[in-house]
């Protein structure tokens, strides 16, 4: 990964090496506040160069002619791989994200090691290719439906889960056969740079995976822009999906983006609350908030608001803040100091808009970590679902409790807002869980828990929090191109008879 | 017709037509398969036939319907029983789940004796066919869930969609009889343009098998009126289209009706219930002692025997007649069948069949032998032939 002078290289054809201009950039570690890495700085030729290299690769067959089998044990040698750098993997991921190794370690890792695993599988299981029934008119044919890998393929990655999320675009692209441009974020590069080593000693070919970091104003617009580019995939907030859309409509890329939420998070009057309230707190604090599907809107019933809030004001308060690289630690910092900055701006906005401050609110300086950029989880109640911090995604460890009268009440609510990412509702009851989750206006839901993705199960959003899906079977699709070819069985002149409509042909 | 029970139970899906080579992978994906073995044998592989299949395999991509997990190509003219157990053995080894036959008769055959026994969850076929037989029929018999696909590259035989199969016991030199209604492939593809390549020879010796299933199910006792319309139907196309596929081996179209014809003139052999099948019973007793090609062998003695046992044939003699195009369908009985003889003697010559096995160089002194052999096989079981009428029949062509 390192080039002589110490820098992680980008990772292109195979190679790491060092940028165009030659210039870097810092990562910063957000529990010190200081670098800890310097990175070769990706820019438009950086990209270019990359785009030219998958493409190569992609026409010249090596992965994407293959048979899906061979892919697939491409695949699981990944997986296997990840296990051999799991340690390493870990302490990049926490220490350029702030995750906390438990989390980490626990989780983000399993995670992407299954992840590769069931991809592969559903390589194996997908319907490459499908024929279609006979059908009597117009003639005899032999009818198949295959799908083909979509080409290059752009993904830009988020910080907040640079590992697992850059992943879940190069899994299954890798899967169905693209070579890939991967710019992941700025904040987080280095794990997925490992990425790049990885995959080549697993065995996949050069040029079919490369990966430039780089700011998303050079590096991120040429990506999404590029002529040669088939695809592009993106993960991140909202406004900056919109640009992408628009850049990629200049070649009508296809296009998936897995954006922003304020997830609405409704519990119901007979909610079991010794789950509801500490799943209600893991709703909104994993990761600090900083989750595109976090429950950020606590939907309360008026009776049960004030209990509801004791309680999770209890839990809150015993949290531990501080070291991500303490296996004590609950939550470690938010990404950055901009981020800081506007999570607090939030809170101040929540309080000027009359919301009541229960718990938190304040910027944190834990012993030894004093310029990391720490923030106390906090909660407001007495929110209205008008005020900013019900509307706009935060990011940080903010929640909002809205109290609502029934349940009418609580699915306009819910529903009330320009995003569909997820939802979850608290019901000791089946049949209103079910009947709340078809409700609910949202790519998941979830019934009494939160947070709990799988790998085989679509992710992604109604309205404004994307387009498109990630993961399982849906997931793959998205990385392929459906051709149908039809193979004539009419081989006499007399039984095209639709040539016909049109003229005689006469020979 | 007569009313007594007549059945037909033919579970394998017929598709026919120039190209149709190109539906094999899906077929099997749509049986469940995921790795196929092709069956074939040496010819096949020469005539470059095996190539044009596999292709198949490998377009439009690798990978993307089932694989061809092996080809066995070792298959031995008349589908011997040790090498059936081989072939058994390379499919487990391949750990495959699917079977491809392509070839004619033997081959075609030889992957029903392979799916047999691993279906039985047997290594050796002999084991399962005491006596050289084995014979389970419906209802009894339960489906056999292996995928298989059937290509016949033959215009004869009609083992393609037949749910009996002849395997050859080398060490008792006795052909054996294998049947089973799921025995036959669940899908057949008939593709003209693998026959064309066909060598003149045994394009002669599959068309007179052929010729020889149908005309010995329209005499059987146990025809019935879908055996009669098949087998009628083949003899009219055989007639016609046999010369002119031996006078143009390329021309595409006669070679599919002849292919069509051939699984046309099994129906009528199988299903009139094979109880009386005297051509048959010299050429299995022939080429299992003398390995005389089964065809071929059908081809010599078919107008002996019609000679020799004119009985047989004299009930539907004028629709037989009529099959054949003759024109002068007013003649008595005995006259239409010495006309219908003729006629086959004269397709005999221009498929250069001869009228005897002298090339084969069989010594006077086999006659008692092959007496006992002819009176021996299986297929003789059911309609034993008077031992003067064999003799008479055997010294005619030795």
């Amino acid at each position: 990964m390192f080039l002589p002078s110490g820098v992680y290289g980008l990772f292109v054809d195979g190679q790491y090496i060092e940028s165009v201009s030659g210039e870097t950039f810092d990562v910063i570690d957000p529990s010190m506040g200081f670098a800890v890495a310097q990175v070769a700085k990706g820019g438009a030729e950086d990209i270019d160069r990359a785009v030219k290299a998958a493409r190569s690769s992609f026409e010249s067959g090596v992965w994407s002619r293959v048979s899906p089998k061979e892919r697939a044990s491409v695949l699981d040698n990944i997986a296997k791989k990840i296990m051999e750098y799991a340690e390493q993997m870990a302490l990049l991921e926490v220490q350029s994200s702030g995750a906390t190794i438990r989390r980490v370690m626990s989780s983000d890792i399993m995670l992407v090691v299954d992840l590769f695993l069931q991809m592969a599988n559903f390589t194996r299981d997908f319907p490459h290719k499908e024929p279609l029934a006979a059908i009597p008119l117009p003639g005899p044919s032999h009818n198949f439906v295959i799908r083909e890998p979509v080409g290059v393929c752009g993904a830009i990655s988020p910080w907040n889960f640079p590992l697992i999320l850059g992943c879940w675009k190069i899994a299954p692209g890798l899967a169905m056969g693209n070579s890939m441009v991967v710019k992941p974020a700025s904040y987080t590069p280095l794990s997925t740079l490992l990425m790049g080593q990885i995959c080549k000693e697993a065995g996949l070919p050069d040029g079919v995976l490369n990966i430039v970091p780089g700011p998303g104003s050079t590096a991120g617009e040429t990506l999404a822009s590029h002529p040669d580019v088939d695809k592009i995939a993106f993960t991140g907030s909202t406004v900056v999906g919109r640009r992408i859309m628009q850049l990629a409509a200049g070649t009508i890329k296809k296009v998936t983006l897995e954006l922003g939420g304020k997830s609405p998070n409704i519990i119901l009057e007979d909610a079991d609350l010794d789950i509801a309230v500490p799943g209600s707190c893991f709703a909104f604090l994993l990761h600090n908030g900083q989750v595109c599907e976090s429950g950020t809107r606590l939907l309360v019933p008026q009776k049960l608001h004030d209990e509801v809030v004791e309680r999770m004001c209890h839990v809150i308060g015993r949290l531990k803040v501080g070291n991500p690289l303490d296996l004590e630690t609950d939550l470690g910092p938010v990404i950055s100091a901009q981020q800081l900055e506007t999570v607090l701006s939030y809170i101040e906005a929540g309080k000027q808009d009359g919301a009541k401050l229960m718990v938190g609110g304040k910027r944190i300086r834990p012993e030894g970590f004093e310029e990391g950029y720490y923030v106390e989880p906090t909660v407001f109640t007495n929110v209205n679902n008008d005020m900013r911090i019900a509307k706009e995604e935060i990011f940080g460890p903010v929640l909002s409790v809205i109290p609502y009268k029934d349940l009418d009440d609580a699915l306009r609510i819910a529903n009330d807002t320009i995003y569909g990412l997820a939802g979850g509702v608290w019901t000791k009851d089946p049949k209103k869980g079910l009947e709340v989750a078809r409700a609910i206006k949202a790519g998941t839901v979830w019934i009494n828990d939160w947070h709990l993705l799988r790998n085989d199960a679509p992710f992604g959003g109604y309205k404004q929090s994307g387009i498109g899906r990630e993961l399982g079977h849906f997931g793959l699709e998205e990385y392929t191109q459906v051709k149908h070819i039809h193979q004539s069985m009419v081989q006499d002149r007399q039984r095209r008879f639709w040539y016909d409509r049109i003229v005689t042909l006469k020979e | 017709m007569p009313t007594t029970m007549s059945q037909y139970f033919l579970k394998t899906a017929i598709y026919q037509g120039s190209g149709t080579i190109a539906m094999i992978p899906d077929m099997l994906s749509s049986l469940g398969a995921k790795r196929a073995v092709l069956y074939t044998d040496e010819g096949i592989v020469a005539s470059g036939v095996l190539d044009k299949v596999k292709t198949m395999f490998e377009l439009p991509g690798k990978g993307l319907a089932c694989d061809l997990a092996g080809v066995f190509d070792k298959v031995p003219q008349d589908a011997e029983m040790a090498s059936v157990n081989e072939g058994a053995r390379f499919f487990r080894e391949r750990a495959a789940d699917a079977l491809v036959a392509l070839g004619g008769g033997s081959v075609l055959d030889f992957a029903k004796g392979v799916k047999y026994l691993l279906y039985k969850g047997e290594d050796d076929i002999r084991a399962l066919m005491p006596g050289n037989m084995a014979i389970v029929t419906w209802p009894k018999a339960e489906p056999i869930p292996i995928p298989h696909v059937a290509i016949n590259t033959t215009a004869g035989t009609g083992a393609e969609i037949s749910p009996i199969a002849v395997i050859y016991n080398a060490a008792d030199k006795v052909k054996g009889v294998l049947l089973h209604p799921f025995l036959n492939s669940d899908v057949t593809i008939l593709d003209p343009d693998l026959t064309t390549g066909m060598p003149k020879e045994f394009t002669a010796g599959s068309g007179f098998d052929a010729l020889t299933h149908a005309i010995e199910g329209i005499a059987s006792p146990g025809a019935f009126g879908i055996s009669d319309a098949n087998g009628f139907e083949a003899i009219k196309t055989i007639n016609r289209r046999l010369p002119v596929v031996l006078e143009e081996p390329g021309n595409v179209s006669a070679r599919n009706d002849m292919l069509g014809a051939s699984a046309m003139a099994i129906i009528s052999f199988f299903y009139s219930g094979m109880s009386q099948i005297p051509v048959h019973n010299f050429a299995h007793a022939f080429g299992g002692k003398y390995r005389v090609p089964h065809g071929y062998a059908n081809g010599v003695f078919l107008t002996h025997v019609m000679e020799a046992m004119p009985e047989l044939y004299l009930p539907k003699v004028k629709d037989l007649a009529k099959a054949f195009d003759l024109e002068d369908l007013k003649k008595e009985p005995d006259g239409l069948l010495s006309d219908v003889i003729s006629r086959i003697r004269q397709l005999q010559k221009l498929a250069g069949i001869p009228e005897d096995l002298k090339s084969y160089n069989i010594p006077k002194t086999a006659l008692d032998d092959m007496t006992k052999a002819v009176m021996m096989d299986p297929s003789g079981i059911l309609f034993p032939i008077p031992e003067e009428t064999i003799r008479k029949v055997i010294q005619r062509v030795i």
